[in-house]
């Protein structure tokens, strides 16, 4: 009498249980109770009541994560949102030298704010777009290569389309993936290091990512794009035709990973079409050179990057190096083959995600920058204040609470036509969501 | 004559065509749940070709979604992104909780010790802990043993207990469960961790931050080295996948889920 009672109460336990699994994802909680407060009566076994409770939730997650739910659309089911918050207090010097006759200190207060949002409208179709702070043409820190906003007469911080790309991937060639807009930084290349290109540029064009696994831990990938630098615009009767001012990519690398251990490379070849056109950018001079470029760039660049987990206890460390050669054809006597080179070498130990309070991680860098590496004002921005130019920096990163980090970033570079060197401290608070 | 014998050479031929095969792979903790029950299936259901692979949680959901197996083993759910990559193929994979994973840490017989934290576990065995006198026991070497990396149980208790820290390189390797109880049991001062169903009399089981470590602690959650297995199909099962997932999860699979050291459901 007791074991049919029990049957049936099982049975009473699974339909509600399928009920208010059908009804709205939101009561998966009560699942959880109802069935432990059925197991500690003894109706089911604790057994049971993990089944369906662990189950329960997989179903969930699995409906959530595919956006089968009825009540709201396809694509708000997986839409994920990303950003960050960073409060940032910078202090650049340089020493009296023939240019800065009275030398030169600052401190900036700057905020920065990052907002991203991505979401399958198909299963093979991603639309992504984020939108973040920055600074007006004629008001500083105006170029694409930064995100700050500078805090001054309490002014509001105008805020920038950064990136807005639609993603495709192509469900006959695994691991195919074609992006077209304004592309998210990293689908143009991979890179070490942020020698040529800093993580903030997200360029404007058609990313091509090709990745497989050819087994033994070893993936092969291949990376490609067409980039816009400006607009075609040719009058009848203009002499001088120079062409559209594009960029093209073309990276084939090869990644190795086994346990603790993984390595990367990568040899990207980057050709600018700019000879003869003035790039538009917001701050003219910084951005591009002033005036119409004298030259084509033809930049070959071979990047690495070694990481060991675990070395010492939960602490791992990373070597990486990239090197890039400007291997156009000289424009001018000024511009020959000993200024046109450029390499960065780093070292990083520490953890290896900064996490929870406690995790940190501390790299150290040193970089040298000739004059026509690479176009004006590439790079990392924060390095090359004094481009050509040499130098070291430092990083330590430590982790607050969950989301919330403390960075503490130090670049000392020389210049190599002898100026004084230029400092630059910066130390952030970031949060992440 | 001639027509038994067409008769026979069909029904043959519809034997060996309709004979079902089933894939499983993923990883290498429910890997010998999972060999175990094939062998025991394939005993009773001779027309069934079951082939079992180890490689990882990972490895086996991916070979779920590219459908290169039919049963996927992981000790961990499955993530978001792999879910999504599933439906992108038009596959969905469907969760099933085979059984409970639940880490025992045993102490010789003669030690004081009946509590430890999960720090102090961690301690104890990445070597940052030497001696029982600093967490609360007398003044004794710690001899820390532990299961070989080949194991299933070392992994789990390596991401369950260790945050994947390596164990201390002094630790004593040991090539199963019952071999950590015999030299726990005639080792002073030693630490050792085996499946839960391998506890006895011989060795003592310490809690962790106070919760024992039993089958109800473990099913419900609460004591901290435990976890659910899974097996996941695409899909309500169906066919020779169904009828093995029932064995699995009959009294007759949860017994093989207790012999081979885990807890069962039932």
């Amino acid at each position: 009498m007791r074991a049919k009672l029990v049957k049936q109460l099982k049975k009473v336990v699974l339909t509600l249980t399928a009920v208010v699994f059908m009804s709205n994802v939101a009561f998966a909680g009560e699942v959880d109770k109802l069935a432990t407060i059925l197991a500690e009566k003894g109706i089911i076994s604790y057994g049971e009541a993990q089944r369906i409770i662990t189950e329960t939730k997989e179903d969930i997650r699995h409906q959530t994560a595919t956006g089968k739910n009825e009540n709201l659309p396809l694509w708000i089911q997986r839409m994920q949102i990303k950003g960050d918050i960073r409060v940032r207090s910078q202090i650049d010097s340089a020493d009296v030298d023939a240019v800065n006759t009275n030398g030169d200190y600052r401190i900036r207060e700057r905020i920065r704010l990052r907002f991203g949002i991505e979401t399958y409208a198909l299963d093979s179709l991603k639309v992504a777009f984020g939108i973040a702070t920055g600074a007006l043409a004629g008001t500083g820190d105006k170029n694409p290569t930064s995100t700050n906003h500078t805090f001054e007469a309490f002014n509001k911080a105008p805020i920038f389309l950064d990136y807005a790309y639609i993603q495709y991937a192509a469900p006959i060639i695994e691991g195919l993936v074609v992006s077209g807009g304004k592309v998210k930084n990293g689908l143009q290349l991979w890179a070490p290091s942020q020698l040529i290109w800093k993580n903030d540029v997200n360029p404007d064009g058609l990313a091509i990512n090709y990745t497989t696994d050819v087994g033994n831990g070893i993936n092969v990938f291949a990376n490609a794009g067409w980039y816009a630098l400006g607009e075609l615009r040719e009058r009848t009767n203009t002499a001088v035709k120079n062409g559209m001012p594009t960029l093209l990519i073309a990276q084939p690398g090869a990644s190795y990973s086994k346990g603790d251990f993984s390595a990367k490379v990568g040899l990207s070849l980057q050709q600018f079409y700019v000879k003869g056109n003035t790039i538009a950018s917001n701050e003219p001079g910084t951005w591009w050179s002033s005036g119409a470029e004298i030259m084509d760039y033809s930049l070959v660049n071979p990047g690495w990057e070694i990481k060991m987990k675990n070395v010492v206890n939960d602490y791992g460390v990373s070597f990486s190096g990239d090197f890039v050669k400007n291997v156009t054809e000289s424009a001018t006597q000024a511009i020959n083959d000993q200024n046109k080179e450029g390499y960065i070498l780093c070292i990083g130990i520490g953890d290896d995600k900064i996490g929870s309070f406690g995790t940190w991680q501390a790299k150290g860098a040193y970089r040298r920058l000739d004059a026509y590496a690479i176009p004006t004002g590439w790079g990392n921005t924060d390095a090359y204040s004094a481009k050509p130019g040499k130098g070291w920096e430092y990083s330590l990163a430590l982790g607050l609470l969950a989301n919330l980090s403390f960075n503490l970033n130090y670049y000392e570079m020389t210049n190599l036509d002898g100026q004084a060197p230029t400092r630059l401290t910066q130390f952030d608070f970031i949060y992440k969501f | 004559m001639k027509k038994v014998l067409a008769v026979l050479a069909v029904m043959l031929f519809a034997v060996n065509v309709f004979a079902g095969k089933i894939v499983l792979e993923g990883s290498t903790t429910v890997l010998p749940i999972a060999q175990r029950a094939a062998e025991e299936y394939m005993d009773a259901n001779s027309s069934v070709d079951i082939t079992v692979r180890g490689g990882g949680s990972g490895v086996g959901i991916n070979s779920l979604v590219s459908g290169t197996c039919d049963i996927a083993n992981a000790s961990r759910a499955i993530k978001d992104s792999e879910i999504q990559a599933a439906a992108s193929k038009g596959r969905k994979p469907k969760a099933f909780v085979v059984a409970m994973d639940g880490i025992a840490v045993i102490v010789n017989a003669g030690n004081s010790v009946s509590n430890l934290s999960k720090k102090q576990v961690m301690d104890i065995y990445t070597g940052k802990v030497t001696n029982w006198y600093e967490v609360g026991g007398k003044n004794e070497k710690i001899v820390v043993v532990s299961r070989d990396s080949a194991s299933g149980t070392f992994e789990s208790f390596g991401e369950l207990a260790l945050n994947k820290q390596k164990v201390v390189s002094s630790a004593l390797m040991q090539a199963s469960n019952q071999a950590i109880v015999t030299t726990i049991s005639k080792t002073p001062g030693a630490i050792g961790y085996v499946g839960i169903g391998y506890i006895s009399s011989q060795v003592k089981a310490v809690s962790i931050d106070g919760v024992a470590a039993d089958n109800t602690t473990v099913l419900t959650g609460k004591y901290p080295y435990s976890r659910p297995l899974f097996m996941y199909t695409n899909g309500e099962p169906k066919g020779d996948v169904k009828n093995f997932m029932d064995f699995v999860l009959s009294a007759d699979g949860q017994k093989i889920v207790e012999e081979e050291g885990f807890v069962p459901l039932q």
